[in-house]
């Protein structure tokens, strides 16, 4: 659309919504709207620009302030009060569960000793008789999908029970779900991974034990499989990363890097570029590389003397036979 | 004349735009709701509303009520002999509320402004519109509930009005819609809704939980005959949901082959056992709130709209959500049955209602499928991509560029859907459009598609494809049964054919019925003091003089209302 949609509204540029309804209703009195679609829509998307020129100022501001409410450095801010009380009165009680829930999230108490109590105040939050509210719902919804992000991992605690009790399944489902609430139900399946891994039996399992234990040296026999699942973190659950000890996950990448680089690795994938069925075996023994190597140099050792054999039995035997039946032949 | 016309799940109004304000007709029962049920009677004869609804009970199988539930489906009722969809049974209640609105109004009507759910899909409101035509109306626009009464209620004082909240639960659908007045127009600002939730849901309550006092092996009733108990109590709880409203208690009592029942049910067991009706309140009111971005502090009044706002359990349930009362200076049943009236006089450019204009919005968003390319180069399709959001003011126009997905692709298609999932499985399939393109490598060719959806509901895709020049332009319709004009023509003259029971006659054909309802829910003297009725009845009305009709069916009336409570609509 082209021009100013002051020009169209008919009056000069202004913040004042009152004159800017008075425009546009006057303007939309003056046209027939099922004659003219077409200058309808013109007229409303002029109505609406001129005031979304001076909503965008003011929701920039009012941003601001919401940025600024819930940093870690104050855990003890005020919530975003959708019920001003009056001192006077008792403080609600699902203040205190708000105000003690972001003290366990960004305080220094260890996660498994928050656990219980996050579990706890959250589930009292979510039951207080204000959640009927409507208004303070949405405000606690979206602090809520907020604090889980920031908080990751410590509040894998509580996902659970304000994906249920906020519907946000169903709600991830929608086209217009707010990244928020999407990231947070992402979080959870991620965390379902987890937890399935850590249930099952077998080489992920064990990849993923030998990737919490800090003090567990990386070695080469389980390279391959922490490097498998290390790859499945981060490129379809990229938010575990966090849950593994840093200095545990960075030694173990640094070995995989190291064997990467290796000349049997290199071998290996020369296999792979081969043919994806030799590559895929290469892959899944589980052997040191150096073993594989050596295998495949006594292997074509074998293979060697077994072609000399076969051919010294040939040249000496076979050939001097068939030679002397093919005199015999002659002889009819 | 055009009429508006509140097409219920529960009842149906009629009313005129007249000397500057709404009037609602009376039907020839002196009413002014019409149940929205169909009955044939043994004869073959079509009853329609009051007579049918009174039949519910005892001939179960011969009549139809809520089929405004079953709007925009194949599925047919069966009543006697014949099938019905659910459209012509909607037709038959409009044909009987336009001949009210004639005998009433002494002209002839020619079209006429149907309300219908905010939250009604494309197939539904297209279902409305053949109903409508079927009944030989012209369809001049379908409204949405809550903002016809939205309309009747802004315009009555003139004034400016913050933004308000319409809660507007009837019998079969629950919508909420937004709406500010300014300047003389009104703006609905976001509409939100649930097709599946009404007071009929809340009788199923009221039924289960007396089923779990009185029959809770389900023992009365098998097979054939477990439909029939099923309509004998939900006309009981219909009549105790309605005690409920000013009592603490209320009996539910009902008469099943030959022997009474009774479970006493209260306030409390009924709020226990409706509470996840009651949540799925909530959810369309915060998707309005979100989509308007208003907060509830700053909406000025929130109105209720439609008889099931009657319940107070629905009522607590409101002030809790909202944190204080709300407005029920409304006439629940006739809001939106006037608001259509306004809207009818809108449309025939009354002089009383020069300076007030209504703009409505899309309440669903519409879009078309998509496809991207995943991580190992495969595709993957079914991802919605909107076109017009929902909540957009109408007629509206919106443009989206679409890249192909594959080399040398030769078509790109388009399947047009409504609704809100990002898989579009789970929305609406509305329509398939294709274009040819030259092929050339993937993306490099853009096709530019054109959404435009007015008022009436009619939505119109443009795609044009700047790399040939192409253009093309498709009015969608949604496929199944939308017919053609001769089609359309032969139902009409189909149902014109059945014979209606006759209209003066309507009244007395009630009565009959109700007579005879009474006659099965009572029993012992009461049951052969109604039974003496009945036969005094049937011999004034054989003698054919309308005075001592009139005179004896006052007197069956009163005889009635007093062993049963006075007569409901």
């Amino acid at each position: 659309m082209s021009g100013s949609p002051w020009t169209r509204l008919g009056i000069a540029p202004t913040d004042d919504q009152a004159a800017i309804k008075r425009a546009y209703a006057a303007q939309l009195k003056a046209i027939d709207v099922d004659a003219d679609p077409n200058a309808f829509i013109a007229l409303r998307e002029a109505f609406d620009r001129a005031r979304t020129m001076k909503l965008r100022r003011q929701q920039s501001y009012s941003a601001g302030e919401l940025v600024l409410a819930p940093l870690p450095e104050q855990p003890a801010s005020p919530a975003p009060q959708p019920e001003p009380e009056p001192e006077a009165e008792p403080r609600p009680k699902w203040i205190e569960h708000f105000e003690a829930i972001q003290t366990l999230v960004y305080g220094d108490r260890s996660r498994e000793d928050i656990y219980d109590e996050i579990c706890a105040r959250m589930a009292r939050l979510l039951a207080s008789p204000e959640m009927e509210q409507i208004d303070h719902a949405i405000a606690i919804e979206t602090w809520a999908a907020d604090l889980i992000l920031a908080g990751i991992p410590r509040t894998n605690a509580v996902m659970a029970s304000a994906i249920n009790g906020f519907g946000w399944f169903a709600r991830a489902e929608k086209w217009d779900c707010p990244p928020a609430i999407i990231a947070v139900v992402n979080r959870n399946a991620d965390c379902e991974f987890l937890r399935a891994i850590q249930r099952s039996t077998g080489p992920t399992h064990q990849a993923c034990r030998l990737l919490m234990d800090p003090d567990r040296r990386p070695s080469n026999h389980y390279a391959d499989s922490v490097a498998q699942l290390l790859k499945v973190v981060h490129t379809q659950h990229p938010t575990l990363i966090a849950e593994f000890p840093r200095e545990s996950v960075a030694a173990w990448e640094a070995l995989i890097e190291r064997r990467h680089a290796s000349a049997p690795a290199r071998i290996g994938r020369g296999f792979e570029r081969l043919n994806a069925r030799i590559g895929y075996w290469w892959r899944r023994l589980y052997f040191n590389e150096i073993f594989k190597i050596l295998g495949l140099f006594l292997g074509g050792l074998l293979v060697i003397s077994l072609v000399g054999a076969t051919s010294g039995i040939a040249l000496f035997w076979i050939v001097p036979a068939l030679l002397r039946r093919g005199g015999r032949s002659g002889g009819y | 004349m055009i009429v508006g016309i509140d097409l219920g799940t529960t009842n149906s109004a009629v009313t005129i735009f007249r000397d500057g304000a709404p009037v609602l007709v009376p039907n020839s029962l002196g009413d002014v709701l019409t149940p929205s049920a169909v009955s044939v009677t043994d004869k073959g004869a079509l009853l329609v509303g009051m007579a049918a609804r009174e039949r519910q009970s005892t001939h179960p199988t011969m009549t139809a009520t809520a089929f405004k539930r079953l709007m925009g489906t194949q599925k047919k009722l069966a009543l006697g002999r014949r099938a019905f969809s659910a459209e012509e049974l909607s037709a038959l209640v409009l044909g009987s509320l336009k001949a009210d609105a004639e005998a009433w109004a002494g002209e002839p009507v020619t079209g006429a402004v149907i309300t219908v759910p905010a939250y009604f899909n494309d197939h539904q409101r297209k279902a409305t519109r053949r109903a409508g035509e079927l009944a030989g109306l012209k369809v001049e626009r379908l409204v949405n509930e809550p903002t016809a009464a939205a309309l009747g209620y802004g315009i009555h004082e003139r004034g400016d009005r913050e933004p308000f909240l319409v809660f507007d639960l009837g019998g079969g659908t629950f919508d909420v819609s937004i709406v500010e007045v300014f300047e003389g127009v009104v703006e609905v600002r976001a509409s939100a809704g649930d097709n599946r939730l009404g007071g009929e849901d809340f009788n199923d309550i009221l039924t289960a939980v007396a089923r779990e006092a009185i029959d809770p092996a389900g023992a009365l009733a098998r097979g054939a005959k477990a439909s029939m108990l099923a309509e004998v109590m939900r006309a009981a709880a219909e009549r105790t949901r309605r005690k409920l409203t000013d009592a603490d208690e209320a009996e539910l009592s009902f008469v099943w082959e030959g022997k009474p029942y009774s479970a006493t049910i209260t306030a409390d067991a009924f709020e226990k056992a409706a509470e996840p009706l009651l949540q799925r309140l909530r959810d369309p009111v915060l998707r309005s709130l979100r989509d308007s971005n208003i907060r509830v502090d700053n909406l000025s009044e929130i109105v209720l709209v439609g008889g099931a706002t009657r319940m107070p359990i629905v009522r607590r349930a409101v002030t809790r959500m909202f944190g204080r009362f709300p407005n029920t200076a409304l006439h629940a049943d006739h809001a939106v049955a006037l608001g259509a009236a306004v809207q009818a006089g809108l449309k025939q450019r009354d002089a009383a209602l020069q300076e007030i204009r209504l703009t409505d919005v899309c309440p669903f968003t519409l879009g078309v499928e998509t496809g991207r390319r995943d991580t190992k180069g495969g595709i993957q399709m079914g991802i919605f991509s909107p076109i017009i959001e929902r909540n957009t003011v109408v007629p509206a126009s919106r443009v989206h560029y679409f890249g192909t997905l594959e080399d040398n692709q030769r078509i790109v298609r388009f399947n047009v859907y409504q609704g809100e999932a990002r898989n579009v499985a789970e929305n609406i399939h509305l329509d398939q459009l294709e274009v040819p393109v030259p092929p050339k490598p993937r993306g490099e060719i853009v096709v530019e598609v054109r959404f435009s959806y007015d008022p009436s509901g009619l939505l119109e895709v443009d795609i044009a494809v700047p790399a040939t020049g192409l253009r093309q332009q498709w009015i969608v319709s949604s496929g199944e049964g939308d017919g053609s004009p001769e089609d359309l023509e032969r139902r009409r003259a189909a149902l014109a054919a059945l014979k209606v029971h006759p209209r003066d006659d309507a009244v007395n054909a009630a009565t009959l019925a109700r007579a005879e309802r009474c006659y099965e829910g009572f029993l012992g003297d009461h049951r052969q003091y109604i039974g003496e009725i009945i036969t005094a009845f049937h011999e004034v009305l054989d003698r054919q003089e309308s005075h001592a009709i009139t005179e004896m069916r006052a007197q069956v009336e009163s005889a009635l209302d007093q062993l049963e409570g006075e007569r409901f609509l």
